[in-house]
């Protein structure tokens, strides 16, 4: 008795990337690019670019979990939670290249992965414990959410809260991570 | 003809119970202290809309856990994760109103589903694809994209995909839906050699499909199993209790249209009235009225 071997999760992937949709983060991806390509040429503060792209990108990310056969697949042996980490795995590495490429093209303060990895934690962790009609939904909502409340909300307590996935994004990210693992089973 | 494969049954014999099994919504109670033992064959679950028949097949299925009470499906008991997987690895399961990928093709998603079933080797997983894409009528189809193919043909592909791997337990949510005549009686054909080696639990509103297909019944109704049998014996259930007149009954517990002018009622005989010959369909009505 003994979980999906790596073997079975590699035979999985090619499949599990051809069910996900691309488009959509390809059309995104080709955006922030775009704009990122502009505020450098035009010698403009990037930040709030990267801030946007960690928010739209870990959405794009997050939206990925949704599979339409999932009610289909939902009593395979290799598990739900299983197959959405297949699904992270394919989906982060175009992500986290896209982000490499608009730091490059960008001068900002932010830098490191850790914004769009604290921000897709936390929108993962929420589709984990969100009601499965709508878990994706809201699990993909949850970076726009923050990064609009840390916009919105006035400088203070909360803001500072509001704004640690930029702060302390590793924090955030182990805290996110330790939520999911207590989901894991969901 | 689907692949076949040696039985593995279980020390005990039985493959499926049940033990006091209640699920709860909120405030509604969906499944409530449902006691099952199955050793095999196929199995009808009959009821209406709302008795609970997904709930607990979705049980039965591994893909949610009773709240209270236990199962044993398989001789293991799927409330551990190891246990589960294993389970997992011998069950076929067809959810009600399945969605598939649309831009994949039957052979495709067959042989997806088979990677997820932990099947490796490429050369048995076409094999069985194409085995059981044949099995449920689909062999001239499996290159086509899911998308061009009609309703029916895509119950079939997710028929398909629960027989994949010669399942011991076949768990099957209204696996008629969307087929035609000709197909069902293909279905019931597929399902008879599956009920040979291992157990099928079917749900269905089709009470003549239960008639032709099952060896044992079960009628839920408000989450309570309220009655098991054969489907012999639940058409004996309205023996000497149906009668056809061409006028209401206000004695009858159930009363229906035949034809113009003709009725068929289920309930207590009138004085006077002849008997009519009782099917399953009968049965079924009088039981779950007679539960309320």
């Amino acid at each position: 008795m003994s979980g999906p071997s790596t073997l079975v999760l590699a035979r999985a992937a090619v499949p599990t990337a051809r069910a996900v949709r691309w488009a959509p983060g390809a059309s995104l991806a080709i955006l922030l690019l775009a704009v990122a390509a502009l505020s450098r040429s035009t010698q403009r503060p990037a930040d709030i670019v990267l801030a946007i792209a960690a928010a739209s990108l870990a959405a794009a990310v997050v939206s990925g979990l949704h599979d339409p056969a999932a009610a289909l697949l939902s009593a395979v042996p290799v598990s739900a939670m299983q197959r959405r980490m297949l699904r992270l795995a394919l989906l982060g590495v175009p992500a986290l290249t896209v982000w490499w490429l608009l730091e490059a093209l960008t001068t900002a303060t932010l830098s490191g992965p850790g914004p769009l990895l604290a921000l897709t934690a936390c929108g993962v962790a929420v589709a984990l414990w969100a009601p499965p009609r709508r878990a994706v939904l809201l699990g993909a909502s949850t970076p726009v959410a923050l990064f609009v409340a840390h916009q919105a909300v006035p400088a203070g307590t909360v803001s500072d809260v509001v704004a640690r996935w930029q702060s302390d994004p590793w924090w955030v990210l182990a805290g996110a991570i330790l939520i999911c693992v207590a989901g894991r089973h969901r | 003809m689907i692949p076949t494969r040696t039985a593995t049954h279980t020390t005990s014999g039985t493959m499926l119970a049940a033990d006091g099994i209640t699920k709860r919504f909120g405030s509604v109670t969906a499944v409530d202290d449902v006691h099952l033992d199955l050793d095999g064959g196929i199995v009808g679950l009959l009821g209406p809309n709302g008795a609970g028949k997904t709930t607990l097949l979705r049980m039965l299925a591994t893909v949610m856990a009773p709240d209270r009470g236990t199962l044993s499906l398989l001789g293991m008991d799927p409330a551990s994760p190891a246990a589960r997987t294993e389970v997992r690895r011998r069950l076929g399961y067809l959810p009600q109103s399945p969605r598939l990928y649309g831009g994949f093709t039957p052979l495709e998603m067959i042989d997806y589903v088979a990677v997820l079933k932990e099947h490796t080797d490429r050369s048995w997983r076409r094999r069985e694809a194409t085995a059981v894409l044949e099995a449920v009528g689909l062999g001239d189809r499996m290159h086509q994209r899911i998308r061009t193919l009609s309703g029916g043909m895509q119950q079939r592909v997710a028929l398909a995909s629960a027989l994949i791997g010669a399942p011991d337990l076949l768990v099957l949510d209204e696996p008629a839906t969307g087929l035609d005549p000709e197909q069902r009686i293909a279905l019931r054909s597929v399902l008879a050699q599956t009920a040979h080696r291992g157990c099928v639990v079917l749900s269905t509103h089709n009470t003549a499909e239960v008639a032709a297909l099952c060896q044992h019944v079960l009628v839920m109704d408000r989450g309570r199993i309220c009655w098991s049998g054969t489907p012999a014996e639940l058409a004996a259930e309205a023996a000497g209790r149906v009668w056809e007149s061409d006028v209401e009954e206000p004695t009858a517990v159930r009363s229906w249209l035949t034809g113009p002018g003709s009725r068929r009622h289920v309930g207590a005989l009138p004085a006077g009235a002849t008997a009519a010959s009782p099917t399953v369909d009968d049965g079924y009505l009088l039981v779950t009225r007679l539960a309320r």
